[in-house]
């Protein structure tokens, strides 16, 4: 199922979560809505579950409009963030549940409930845990049985809250690719909230960056991380460096000051000043972080600190020193005039 | 207990002492008191004070009184818990405070207020009358006046359980298609199950052994209108003790086995947040 | 320098601006159902269970007159039984406090033989039916009781007297400041006494200076609850009082009296100032508590 939202905005006294919000996620399409604290992201999916509603605007799925339909009939799977499972029924009696629900004409026989969530006990890895209690699971099992009971009910679309934001790292990033390439297996339509842009970028088809109620950038992960539309998107998907210049040299109208944005890992170092230009820096600081070495390099134009990411098998292989004269040359330099801001 | 955090031995000990000494003199004896009293003419004399007619009927009235009220008070306090614990609106506070009333209200005017509205003089007194309806020194006003004291008890227990589980459950739930009885029946009711319980047993406690509130519609007519405690006073003040104690341990073992269920329930619901 | 983090705050802030969203309207929308049902019925019984019949006391204060009124509230004997309702009930409530500190501090801090039993009984005033520990009280109390006799023998009269009268509220209000105070203590993290120690204070010193002040919220809240529980308290207090008009004779007693008297405006008159102490009390254990949420909070 497609999913549309047209202008959505909703507002709290002194604050706009959602300011004017569209967006269009194609039929089986997985989605990430990316941003920092308080940009509206989980209102959002909230808005789309029927969960909260909308001040204006409107949410339609394959073309109809949503506003009057609640979260009950909506045919939506919702995994919360703290996954809300039904604490004092068993694994298998929260996945039935939605199936147990169903007026009597719909609901399925007992057997066919059964197979159905063996069967989604088995996709999710889950196997023999049936009879558990959600208190008796490990963080990602529960994480995987919230995914289970919103799929039993076989949603047109599958809504994620920062579905893997109270994991630890490592279960983090093993259920990050699990949910790949179970997207990849049942194609249903979903989009999820997240704040961690590794995430959005490993996971997603395309990735929607938002800040304070607006959406910033809509693109694939490539796009986003590759030509980010926005100081802010570019800021937000990784660490940066800020170069303060005069961007129209030759111009002979007024000079346009303009700042340049590059990536710690994006820096030409160079230890003889070469015939292009490079900013002057002196090494104030090193420090290695497993497979990389950060060093701080202080320009003597007193503009400031670049930080600058080598691999820590070139930085053995030349010499750093703290004192040491580098001049500094962004590879892949953005440019967002200063008027944009 | 850590080294630096207790203290010498003997301020322990005579801490404990004085705490044992306290629970003895003040919560012990006067159990021991009851039973001895009760029993001082021995088994045969303490049951025949127990199967006396009025004794049997102030029984009787007492579980009427509790069985109405106690399932009046249960329904009332899951609707409030329901809308109070899982919506947000405003005079929420006030809702609160006004439900805690009955707390605060000396049990003497919880009887005195039903006496002015549907006693003789009081504001429903003559069209009562009239129409030969009697609500005071009758059942009616007994049960009255039992629901009025019993009133705060299972919403008391159960609104901060709710409002300490939140609403993901039953969001979850209606994501999944549940409806609102649905929701309540599987979702909410068995989260709260031990908290109902709970406010049950306290609230029963209180039904069959309140007094003040009660003595003061009842008018002590003997085998229609007394109650056990109120049962228990009449045999007291014409002196027959040992009736009294019989029918006062009676009321004594239901305290005791309020304590205990009481007892359970916590250390229930202890472990199970121990296990979350 | 954007990075991973743990908890976005967004989503605890999310509730904070929710809660704020529907200033303006009677109530925020939720997705979950029956809520007119549940408030319509709540209300329905409460206004006729509760508030109805305590405005009918009102109005009936009011029917009188204030002249009326204010001879019936000012009668010597009801003064006098104002006195020793509020003497009794504030001396038992000091009582209460220091017992009941003693005994939350034993329960939570110490492992002994029969501590479950003792915590389990310190409920029973809660459960025991009033006119139960009346009777009961009055007769270990009493000249030739098991306890009254070894009064008797210094000279000292409690049963039948305003004594009599503090025993009864003390065994009632027990439980209101033990069971206050407990959670508090159970909750008080160690390392506040541990770095005290560290600091060279003394255990008394500790209790004084670090967990005294942290447990006094609570303490007052126990006190309160248990004042205002002695001042309206009857069943247990009746049979050990004597109740001689002036002396040992207690404010509900007097409603009582005043009622069989068929004395409707005496009666009214006394219950509605006795109502107005009530809410007064409500209104102050209120703040007591939101003012011991508040202390528990800042730790």
């Amino acid at each position: 199922m497609s999913i549309v939202i047209a202008g959505v905005s909703k507002a709290f006294v002194g604050f706009r979560a959602l300011n004017n919000v569209s967006l269009e996620v194609p039929t089986g399409q997985l989605v990430a809505l990316l941003g920092p604290s308080g940009c509206g992201k989980t209102t959002l999916l909230r808005i789309v579950a029927g969960l909260d509603t909308q001040d204006s605007g409107a949410v339609l799925f394959d073309g109809t409009d949503m506003s009057q339909v609640s979260a009950r009939d909506r045919g939506v799977g919702f995994v919360f963030q703290q996954y809300a499972l039904f604490r004092h029924m068993s694994v298998f009696d929260n996945i039935a549940f939605g199936l147990t629900v169903k007026p009597r004409s719909e609901r399925p026989a007992a057997n066919a409930i059964k197979q159905k969530v063996e069967q989604l006990l088995e996709l999710m890895q889950l196997g023999g845990l049936g009879q558990r209690y959600p208190s008796q699971l490990s963080g990602g099992q529960r994480q995987r049985v919230a995914l289970a009971r919103a799929l039993a009910v076989e949603p047109k679309v599958l809504l994620l809250d920062e579905p893997f934001g109270a994991l630890d790292a490592r279960v983090r990033k093993e259920l990050r690719r699990w949910l790949r390439k179970l997207h990849d297996e049942l194609h249903v339509t979903s989009i999820f909230v997240t704040h961690d842009q590794e995430e959005a970028l490993e996971v997603a088809d395309t990735v929607v960056v938002m800040n304070a109620g607006k959406i910033e950038q809509v693109g694939s992960p490539d796009d986003i991380y590759d030509s980010p539309a926005s100081p802010f998107v570019y800021q937000f998907l990784g660490d940066v460096n800020l170069f303060q210049t005069n961007a129209n040299r030759n111009a002979r109208a007024e000079r346009l000051m303009s700042t340049v944005y590059a990536r710690p890992h994006e820096l030409h170092l160079e230890r003889v000043p070469s015939d292009r230009e490079g900013i002057e820096t002196r090494l104030s600081g090193q420090r290695r972080i497993g497979a990389v070495v950060r060093l701080l390099l202080e320009r003597t134009d007193g503009g400031g600190v670049i930080e600058a990411e080598l691999t820590h098998e070139r930085y053995l292989s030349e010499q750093w020193r703290d004192g040491d004269r580098v001049w500094v040359r962004p590879m892949h330099p953005r440019r967002f005039s200063d008027a944009v801001h | 207990m850590t080294r630096g955090t207790t203290e010498n031995p003997w301020v322990r000990r005579s801490l404990i002492g004085v705490a044992l000494i306290f629970v003895a003199i003040m919560l012990v004896l006067p159990m021991v008191l009851v039973l001895s009293q009760a029993l001082a003419h021995g088994v045969g004399d303490y049951w025949r004070a127990l199967s006396d007619k009025d004794a049997i009927s102030a029984l009787k009235l007492t579980l009427l009184a509790a069985a109405i009220a106690v399932p009046a008070n249960v329904i009332f306090g899951v609707s409030a818990a329901w809308c109070i614990a899982k919506f947000e609106f405003k005079g929420k506070q006030l809702l609160l405070t006004f439900i805690d009333l009955p707390f605060a209200v000396s049990p003497v005017i919880s009887g005195l207020v039903y006496v002015l509205l549907f006693g003789l003089n009081g504001w429903c007194g003559e069209w009562l009358r009239d129409h030969d309806v009697k609500i005071i020194y009758a059942v009616p006003g007994i049960v009255l006046a039992t629901v009025f004291v019993t009133f705060p008890f299972v919403a008391r227990e159960l609104i901060p359980v709710m409002q300490e589980q939140g609403t993901d459950e039953e969001e979850a739930a209606a994501t999944l298609g549940a409806n609102g009885w649905q929701t309540f029946w599987r979702v909410t009711l068995p989260n709260i199950k031990w908290a109902l319980l709970y406010g049950v047993i306290l609230c029963n406690a209180r039904a069959m052994g309140e007094f003040g509130a009660v003595s003061v519609v009842s008018g002590h007519i003997r085998g229609l209108t007394n109650t056990l405690p109120l049962h228990v006073e009449i045999l007291y003040n014409e002196y027959q003790g040992l009736a009294a104690f019989a029918v006062a341990s009676l009321l004594m073992g239901l305290a005791v086995v309020t304590l205990i269920l009481k007892t359970i329930i916590e250390a229930r619901t202890e472990r199970a947040e121990e296990h979350t | 320098m954007s990075n991973t983090l743990n908890v976005d705050p967004a989503d605890l802030s999310r509730d904070y601006f929710r809660a704020k969203a529907w200033r303006g309207h009677f109530r925020r929308p939720s997705v979950l159902p029956g809520f007119g049902l549940t408030f319509g019925f709540t209300l329905f019984y409460l206004t006729l269970i509760v508030l109805v019949p305590l405005s009918a006391l009102f109005l009936k204060s009011i029917q009188f007159g204030a002249e009326a009124f204010w001879i019936a509230a000012t009668a010597p004997r009801v003064l006098a039984a104002f006195r020793v309702s509020f003497g009794c009930a504030l001396l038992a409530a000091g009582l209460n406090v220091v017992f009941g500190l003693l005994l939350a501090w034993v329960l939570v801090r110490y492992r002994f033989p029969g501590r479950r039993v003792c915590d389990a009984l310190v409920d029973l005033p809660f459960a025991l039916p009033t006119a139960v520990a009346g009777i009961s009280l009055a007769a270990l109390y009493a000249p030739k009781g098991w306890l009254g006799q070894y009064f008797a023998d210094w000279g000292i009269k409690v049963a039948f007297t305003p004594l009599g009268i503090m025993v009864a509220l003390l065994f009632v209000g027990i439980p209101f400041v033990v069971r206050t105070v407990q959670p508090v203590l159970e909750n008080f993290d160690l390392s506040y006494e541990e770095a005290a120690t560290t600091l060279g204070a003394n255990r008394w010193q500790i209790f004084s200076r670090v967990l005294l002040p942290a447990l006094l919220p609570a303490t007052l809240t126990g006190f309160a609850l248990a004042f205002a529980r002695g001042l309206g308290e009857y069943g247990s207090v009746i049979f050990i009082a004597g109740n001689m008009p002036m002396v040992s004779e207690i404010v509900p007693l007097l409603i009582v009296t005043k009622l069989e008297q068929y004395d409707y405006t005496g009666a009214t008159a006394i219950a509605v100032v006795m109502l107005m102490l009530s809410f007064a009390m409500l209104l102050v254990i209120n703040l007591l508590q939101a003012w011991a949420r508040r202390a528990e909070q800042r730790r």
